[in-house]
């Protein structure tokens, strides 16, 4: 068996004991196919809370993917080195628990005060994969009216309508909508709010 | 690398708020292309008349542009909608004015929203309406009505109306050449047939016709009347054979007076006169007014582009509102009537656009009584050969139409204080 057949199957190993829980097994795993994997590492570590060692391993794990990229760009937002809520968020998450992994974020935005507003947003993106609208709605809300000088709160604004209209309320979808233009005039979503607010007016034809 | 399912990070927008711009004591909404949704913004004006509040139409200034009184609320509408609007204060007007007295512009004054009707049938037809769909995307308020709201008289609640594609001749479009078994066109001429009977005619024709009259009777009271597509050729046709059959076998049971084209009465039509009638049922086209026969094969003409007129603003400020535009040059389109032949239009048409070089005119306007009526050939200015069975025009996709312009130059038109003339 090549070097590197042995390395894909230790990362396989390792995986399946992420899916059970086993932060420890998984590790022994990954060193067993001789511990070069930065990103496999950094991933570990991250479910661990070790958010400096996730930190450092994520970046230096080649080209990046769209999930590493997230992660990094959440990690970027906060100081803290480590957090066993986040690590405890993520590590449900890649055990396939979304609606579990969602309350998880949620719980874990305010021990990290300088990210809350992502992990709420992450949790609200989560939610609404899971189709639980209520949930949703509850995280863009919070963020709307906690946090609206976040980065997040145009996207707030913007997925909160966008669950309302497609619950068939396009009144409260258009308060929303106009909400988000009139505030955050400069921001990148309001092409996008103003198409949601000629649907939601019923002033173009649906092309849903 | 393990695989989770965080979903993609959307890049958060910056941050900003609203400018907190002071006042200034007007509102310039440019329309040229430094407007970013032309459409909109007569949506804007409307709805600022409607409100209460008087505006002015500034004619060739920058497109157009329309002058409205710096409110919060005004501010805020623009903002929702993305129209381009720039404060203006009094300093600034004056210059616009001194600019405007030395060329060919003029302001008209917009002082009440006119109220506004559309001729459509309650059945939903798999063709769209441009006139529609413009209203509902500036957000301007109107009422359907049909034959029978016509029939009872309630043309005279509106200020202007348009005609959707009625075929006033009770033909229904001819489409039973191509559409016979189709059950839009079944339920087309159902419906159309019910309410004959129900309004006490014998077959769709007669109440078309009348209907017809009751529309001239409205211009001729001071209505504004606008109509597009093969609603403006047969409209004329309906009035000018008040008393012969025009009609098919197939819409009323009898065939066309052989001797119909003689018996034509083009003094009681709007705009065109001496027009030979399609004489053969099964030829998808009602006279030779049209100039391009879009629908019959061997007589279609291909698109060109047509050439909106120059008209003196401060003469002519009908016509010259009628053009406002921020383009001169417009693709042709397409429609059951796409143009009119210049030797049917009747003298004292008032031609707006034609094709250069071409026998015909592409949008004609004229005074009828007190009111005045206006046709534009063609279908939809952004789908220049719209079919039977294609989705509706998405607006949004062209808020910066020139043709879809001309449409809402029309709505607004009636908003206008006529001025005395300075000769």
């Amino acid at each position: 068996m090549s070097a590197d057949d042995q390395a894909q199957n230790a990362r396989l190993l390792a995986w399946g004991w992420v899916r059970v829980g086993d932060l420890d097994h998984a590790r022994q795993a990954l060193a067993s196919g001789g511990g070069g994997d930065d990103a496999a590492a950094g991933w570990i570590a991250l479910y661990q809370g070790d958010l400096a060692g996730a930190r450092a391993r994520l970046r230096t794990a080649g080209v990046p993917s769209g999930d590493v990229l997230a992660v990094l760009a959440l990690l970027d937002r906060t100081r803290a080195t480590k957090s066993e809520a986040l690590g405890n968020a993520y590590l449900t998450l890649a055990r396939g628990d979304t609606a579990a992994a969602a309350a998880a974020f949620a719980a874990a935005a305010p021990s990290l005060a300088d990210a809350g507003s992502l992990l709420i947003a992450t949790a609200a993106r989560l939610y609404t994969a899971h189709g639980d609208a209520p949930q949703a709605i509850a995280a863009w809300k919070t963020i709307v009216d906690s946090l609206p000088q976040s980065p997040e709160a145009p996207e707030a604004d913007l997925e909160w309508a966008r669950v309302l209209r497609r619950t068939k309320q396009a009144p409260a979808a258009i308060a929303r909508l106009e909400h988000l233009i009139i505030t955050y005039p400069q921001s990148a979503l309001v092409p996008q709010a103003r198409r949601e607010l000629e649907l939601a007016r019923q002033t173009v034809p649906s092309t849903s | 690398m393990f695989p989770t399912r965080i979903v993609t990070y959307v890049a958060a927008a910056a941050l900003a708020l609203l400018p907190n711009a002071a006042r200034a004591q007007h509102l310039l909404v440019p329309m040229d292309d430094a407007q970013t949704n032309d459409l909109k913004a007569y949506g804007l004006t409307y709805n600022a008349l409607k409100d209460g509040a008087r505006g002015e139409w500034l004619l060739n200034y920058r497109g157009g542009s329309f002058l409205l009184p710096d409110t919060p609320e005004l501010r805020r509408r623009a903002a929702l909608d993305g129209i381009t609007t720039q404060p203006v204060d009094d300093a600034t007007l004056s210059d616009i004015r001194n600019q405007m007295s030395q060329a060919n512009m003029e302001s008209v004054p917009l002082e009440k929203a006119p109220r506004i009707a559309v001729y459509t049938a309650p059945y939903s037809p798999p063709w769209d309406d441009a006139v529609i769909l413009a209203l509902r995307y500036a957000g301007i308020p109107y009422t359907p009505i049909w034959d029978e709201e016509i029939e009872h008289g309630d043309l005279a609640k509106y200020d202007w109306v348009h005609l959707f594609h009625e075929d006033f001749t009770g033909q229904l479009g001819k489409f039973y050449i191509a559409y016979s078994g189709a059950s839009w066109f079944v339920d087309m001429q159902r419906t159309n047939l019910a309410m004959a009977k129900k309004l006490g005619f014998p077959n769709t024709p007669a109440l078309k016709k009348d209907v017809a009259m009751k529309i001239r009777e409205y211009v001729n009271n001071g209505g504004f009347l606008f109509a597009m597509c093969g609603a403006t050729e047969t409209l004329d046709l309906a009035l000018a054979a008040h008393d012969v059959d025009i009609a098919s076998v197939f819409a009323d049971g009898t065939p066309m007076d052989p001797n119909a084209d003689a018996k034509m009465d083009w003094n009681a039509s709007f705009a065109f006169r001496g027009a030979h009638l399609e004489m053969s049922p099964y030829v998808n086209s009602m006279s030779d007014i049209d100039g391009h026969q879009a629908n019959v094969p061997g007589r279609r003409q291909p698109l060109g582009t047509f050439t909106l007129f120059a008209f003196s603003a401060k003469f002519d400020p009908v016509p010259s509102m009628l053009v406002q535009d921020h383009r001169t040059v417009i693709p042709d389109f397409y429609g059951v009537t796409t143009s009119f032949m210049k030797n049917r239009l009747k003298p004292g048409v008032t031609v707006l656009a034609d094709e250069p070089g071409a026998p015909w005119a592409k949008y004609i306007h004229g005074d009828y009584g007190k009111g005045s009526w206006t046709f534009l050939g063609g279908h939809d200015p952004e789908d220049p050969q719209h079919a039977i069975g294609n989705p509706p025009t998405d607006l949004s996709l062209h808020p910066n139409s020139p043709g879809y312009r001309l449409i809402l130059n029309n709505v607004l038109f009636p908003a206008a204080k006529k001025k005395p003339l300075k000769t």
